[in-house]
């Protein structure tokens, strides 16, 4: 996901829009993403078919670390342009990445009519075939990305794994041998290579892989150390074995305890929603905070908690999560509107009125946000201003009395 | 011209199906219900039912005992589908006898197994329940009485075995149990928060459900009273924890004439607990290499089997799992470890079909002991994969390699349904093992075994100062250079239990050269030669005490 921004020089696009795009271009080499992302925002709000500027927004989501909001700008590029090489490139990684093999397959059988040439997304194609247990497609497309690039690591490794577990040790050896000449650094090989070996009762050469391995990134990987645990049990040596047992274990049982937290977490959001129903907020805001030491970097999660402590009157909180969640996913209008909001309750109305600007510029069809802004700009003394957005509000929503209500009370007002 | 003659009619033969689903004939032809049909909403309806071979009133022939659950909407009154006791006739057909034994029972069935709990000779009937299960007394006369211990089995019961563990003479219980079910707070596919598997939504669990305990049951029963103790705890059964429990094998994985316990687990590892002689267990799968696939992932276990597949006298095992994944073969090393050789036996062909049901059965008597499984999927609606999965026979090729032989065995053995139990058995005593499998909100399907490749000897072990039922004896069956290896077992497969009987093929020999008894304890009993084609008791301390010849 890196470098996009090259590709972007070129973008065909209204006057007005291209204003926010390059702005947004030019924020990004400031390394300000936070305003980066809020022009090229604005710039989709004003071309919804710019694609690149979805791209740029999944650039920059992806430099800070959320996927999810990335996912969502490339399927947008995606709808735009279905064959766009980088969109479809990105979004099957963030697939792969979290394990949703079934998303990221269409993405990359598009991709590989469009880069027949490349042998990384043959060799995607082929894992994603192999986890989906279709192991003759797999081999044909790792022989494919084998004949597109001979040396190609991910192919050998991945070709080779599969011609292990499917028990034909003497074909899959030799190829993971020379992935492991090739990248001598990456654990994976070294760890693959070492399994096969297990299985051939190689037992000495097995251990050095798998130590290598351990030693170059697998120390943290279960798997490493019960095929460790394997080799040492062949060499006869039982207390090396035990240990490395007692290892895997440890790491097994670390990997089962996150998923265990990850599952509870989501079993406590549920619980919050039902007493949210119930008109417990107390307990549903508490039930959240559970969830939030689980998913600290959950945007979604702190949005939640900050709209239950808005409820409760809890100011200080609300803004503390509603600002996590904006630190998150700053391009997020909703969380930019709930802390307008936060702030023109807590009575901070220079801070209410920045955060409903962005809001407003981020999202131009919510009159909500346009009201809400009126109502804070009135409050400091901004009369023309708050008619303004009030007429917006209108405009949008021609059928909300309390709207109209404000704007005609803001244009009779003295 | 001639020769040509000869070729076709060699092929014809080789064509010709071995394994016909008989059950219609047989007169099999009531449904076992598992929760509905199509939609299903709880882990509870899918795990379907067990079956059970039996010879109830002593015979001499194979009965047949099936498990139902029900419909978690219900049924209308008087129409609840009831466990089934069907009398082998001694034709290849049965009679439905359950109303008259007193089994007809109604409620959420799961597995059976079966053992002579109070060796009077007339084996006794235990069926777990999601609910309270039940422990059936064989009257001697043809009549079960239900003499359920008090809070014996209150939880979700699936697979079972009876086992005595501390060789007392009397048979023990172990019971695992799978999940403790909460329907109220369980999300369905259609409701609030589903469950997602393949981008669709699917029934929850067993993940993130809260898994069941364990137990073990030490038989205290004294003359005219069942009575049963809980000895989980202190026996050191449910040490490692709740778990997603499922089926129950046990073996004598170390050859101590003690009785160890193998339990295939879903979605966590499996347990190996070693009978450390003195009434306790230690869980030792993952030292022993039976908790976790070959890469030490965990893998969901349903149906497991043990015996000794290579001819080495040490029992192997074999364990089903969820689809995308393979089944285990665990090549038992004699150190007291198992070795994964499921890729090089040829095992590592399919990660289409979801196992449930597996035994190892020589249905050729080549000497050889082949495995078949029964498959199925658990989600009735998906819109990928198929639900009904056919079954898979693979033959042993007697050099640690199995190969697919399921078309070969004909129609019967490809018919797709969505299976579950599996039990092995010689129902119509021919010398040739039979299938006999639940399906999923089917009728059972009874797969006669009609190959007439070799013959077989099937011995019959009666305990006298070991338990009656012979479970846990082994017995060794010299046949020239090789020596055959099987032991007696209750429960095993999924949910499921087999003939008692012991059949060893004997490949182109025409009788066994030599018998050896190991009585549960190491009490080791010798036998002359015996012919093939016979059934033949041998009771403990007494040798042979009758034979019959197998039917033609």
């Amino acid at each position: 996901m890196n470098a996009l921004l090259l590709a972007f020089a070129l973008v065909q696009t209204a006057p007005d829009c291209g204003k926010s795009f390059a702005a947004g271009l030019q924020e990004y080499q400031r390394k300000d993403l936070n305003k980066a992302l809020i022009a090229f925002r604005t710039a989709v709000q004003c071309d919804p078919k710019l694609a690149q500027a979805y791209l740029a927004i999944a650039d920059i989501y992806a430099e800070l670390g959320n996927e999810s909001e990335a996912l969502a700008a490339l399927l947008q590029a995606l709808q735009i342009e279905p064959k766009n090489p980088l969109a479809l490139r990105a979004a099957s990684n963030l697939y792969l990445r979290n394990d949703e093999h079934r998303k990221a397959l269409p993405l990359l059988e598009t991709l590989a009519t469009v880069t027949p040439q490349s042998a990384e997304v043959r060799a995607d194609l082929a894992a994603i075939y192999a986890t989906n247990g279709d192991h003759k497609s797999a081999e044909t497309e790792f022989r494919r990305a084998l004949e597109l690039q001979a040396d190609y690591f991910p192919a050998l490794a991945g070709l080779g794994n599969l011609l292990m577990r499917a028990g034909d040790d003497a074909t899959a050896t030799p190829l993971l041998r020379k992935a492991v000449r090739l990248q001598p650094q990456a654990y994976e090989g070294h760890f693959l290579l070492g399994s096969a070996l297990n299985r051939l009762s190689q037992f000495e050469e097995a251990r050095t892989e798998l130590e290598l391995a351990s030693k170059l990134g697998g120390e943290n990987d279960p798997r490493v150390f019960y095929q460790l645990a394997r080799a040492w049990g062949g060499l006869g040596k039982a207390p090396e074995r035990k240990a490395a047992l007692a290892r895997f274990s440890e790491l097994a049982k670390k990997q089962n305890d996150d998923e265990e937290l990850k599952r509870k977490a989501a079993a406590w959001i549920d619980e919050a929603r039902a007493l949210l129903q119930e008109g417990d907020l107390e307990n549903a805001a508490a039930r959240l905070e559970l969830a939030r030491e689980v998913k600290p970097g959950d945007a979604t999660l702190l949005f939640r908690l900050a709209g239950l402590n808005f409820d409760l009157q809890r100011y200080d909180a609300a803004r503390e999560y509603v600002q996590a969640a904006i630190s998150i996913s700053p391009s997020t209008w909703l969380y930019h509107y709930l802390l307008g909001l936060v702030e023109r309750s807590a009575n901070r109305m220079t801070d209410a009125k920045a955060s409903l600007e962005t809001a407003a510029k981020l999202q131009s069809t919510e009159a909500p946000v346009f009201n809400a802004l009126g109502e804070v700009l009135l409050e400091q003394g901004e009369r023309q201003a708050a008619i303004s957005a009030f007429e917006k509000a209108v405009k949008l929503a021609p059928d909300n009395a309390t709207f109209r209500q404000n704007l005609e009370s803001a244009r009779s007002r003295r | 011209m001639r020769m040509l003659f000869l070729i076709a009619l060699a092929a014809s033969a080789v064509a010709e199906p071995f394994f016909v689903d008989e059950a219609l004939r047989a007169g099999l032809k009531d449904v076992f219900v598992c929760g509905e049909e199509r939609q299903k909403n709880y882990i509870v309806e899918m795990l379907g039912t067990g079956v059970a071979f039996l010879d109830f009133d002593n015979d001499g022939l194979l009965d047949i005992f099936a498990v139902t659950a029900s419909k978690l909407d219900g049924f209308t009154p008087g129409a609840d589908p009831v466990n089934r006791l069907y009398r082998n006739k001694g034709d290849r057909t049965f009679e439905d006898v359950s109303k008259k034994a007193g089994v007809a029972r109604a409620g959420w069935g799961q597995g059976v197994c079966t053992g002579d709990i109070d060796n009077d000779g007339f084996v006794d009937i235990y069926v777990t329940y999601w609910g309270a299960d039940v422990m059936y007394r064989n009257r001697g006369n043809g009549t079960f009485e239900d003499v359920t211990p008090p809070g014996m089995g209150s939880r979700w019961g699936t697979g079972c075995a009876f086992v005595d563990y501390d060789l007392d003479g009397k048979l023990d219980l172990m019971v695992a149990n799978y999940v403790d079910f909460d329907l109220k707070n369980t999300p369905r596919p259609d409701g609030p928060r589903p469950c997602r598997w393949k981008d669709e939504n699917v029934i929850c669990g067993p993940q993130g459900l809260k898994p069941g305990l364990n137990r073990l049951w030490h038989n205290e029963s004294t003359p005219g009273k069942v009575r049963f103790l809980d000895v989980s705890k202190t026996a050191g059964i449910e040490t490692p924890g709740p778990r997603y429990g499922l089926s129950v094998t046990t073996l004598d994985y170390d050859s101590d004439g003690w009785a160890d316990i193998y339990v295939a687990v879903d979605s966590q590892a499996s347990l190996l607990y070693h009978n450390k002689r003195d009434g306790t267990f230690e869980e030792t799968a993952l030292e022993s290499g039976v908790a976790l696939s070959e890469d030490g992932r965990e893998q969901a276990g349903m149906g497991t089997a043990a015996a000794d597949y290579d001819g080495d006298g040490w029992p192997d095992l074999v364990k089903t799992n969820f689809i995308d994944d393979l089944p285990n073969l665990y090549h038992n090393d004699r150190d007291g470890s198992f070795s994964e050789s499921t890729a090089q036996a040829g095992l590592s062909k399919y990660t289409q079909f979801l196992g449930w049901g597996v035994g190892f059965v020589d249905y050729d008597n080549d000497g050889w002991l082949d495995i078949f499984m029964v498959t199925g999927h658990v989600y009735p609606n998906l819109k990928t994969g198929e639900y009904r999965q056919r079954r898979l026979l693979y033959r042993n090729g007697a050099d640690g390699k199995f190969s697919d032989v399921s078309a070969e065995a004909g129609a019967a053995v490809m018919e797709k349904n969505a299976g579950r139990g599996l039990a092995v058995g010689d129902y119509d005593n021919d010398g040739r093992p039979d299938l006999l499998i639940s399906n999923m909100n089917e009728r059972l399907s009874l797969l006669h075994n009609t190959l007439r490749a070799h013959k077989s000897v099937t011995l019959k072990l009666v305990g006298q100062k070991t338990n009656r039922s012979g479970i846990g004896a082994v017995a060794r069956v010299r046949i020239g250079e090789r020596t055959l290896t099987g032991e007696v077992r209750s429960g095993s497969t999924f949910m499921s239990q087999s003939d008692f009987r012991l059949q060893f093929g004997l490949g182109a020999a025409s009788a066994a050269d030599a018998v050896e008894v190991r009585w549960p304890g190491g009490r080791l009993e010798k036998v002359g030669a015996l012919p093939a084609g016979q059934i033949i008791t041998i009771t403990e301390g007494k040798g042979v005490t009758a034979n019959t010849p197998h039917t033609k």
